[in-house]
């Protein structure tokens, strides 16, 4: 029996793989729209078909990852999702809360279309937990070397 | 946890990367392991065991 292929972790160059393939994904995802936008589907269906599409890709690609990684860099992932972004989570929805309940911005909201109003507080949550996530795992890497 | 994982691999004169190779991680994982502040799951607690021929025990310390 032959030995199993060494274990290489994946590097800068996976990085920038896993990139290319998101940035790939949102190329399909942006022209599909366009092209089933004028179809039967109309605007809400081809929005619907693509996110469906995005999703499908975004999570073949991060099972590729997954696979690629160590359980350490797996235990990392996981102890970001949770310390870094539920309380992200937690934070932004703070903020939304105040947007919605202060009067203080309201002059600037008065400025949205309702669906982008929508799209502005599920953005801000996300751009907020993506944020917790991020240092939660340079934390977990950090008083780890 | 505590661990001889760094006096085993300097009796081997094993560099992290070799030790990292041998048992399918990252280097960094490796790393995590020496300064204790990463505890191995039980699958590579054993792969750690089988790759030194020491029981588990001689391995990892509980504080």
């Amino acid at each position: 029996m032959s030995d199993p292929k060494p274990y290489r972790a994946p590097g800068f160059r996976s990085f920038l793989a896993v990139m290319g393939l998101s940035l790939l994904l949102g190329l399909i995802m942006g022209l599909g729209s366009i092209f089933l936008q004028d179809t039967a589907l109309g605007d809400a269906g081809a929005a619907l078909v693509m996110a469906s599409v995005g999703m499908v890709g975004i999570i073949a690609i991060v099972l590729l990852w997954w696979r690629r990684v160590d359980e350490a860099a797996r235990e990392a992932h996981k102890w970001a999702w949770w310390w870094g972004g539920s309380p992200g989570m937690a934070v932004g929805g703070i903020g939304v809360m105040a947007l919605i309940n202060g009067d203080w911005a309201d002059a600037w909201l008065a400025g949205f279309e309702p669906d982008a109003l929508v799209a502005l507080g599920v953005g801000f949550v996300l751009i907020v937990q993506i944020l917790g996530y991020t240092l939660a795992w340079l934390w977990w890497w950090a008083v780890r070397r | 946890m505590n661990n001889r994982l760094k006096v085993l691999r300097a009796e081997r004169d094993w560099s992290q990367a070799h030790l990292a190779e041998q048992l399918g991680v990252s280097r960094q994982t490796i790393n995590a392991l020496e300064t204790g502040r990463y505890d191995p799951s039980l699958p590579l607690a054993f792969k750690i065991a089988k790759l030194f021929a020491l029981p588990i025990e001689a391995i990892f310390i509980s504080d």
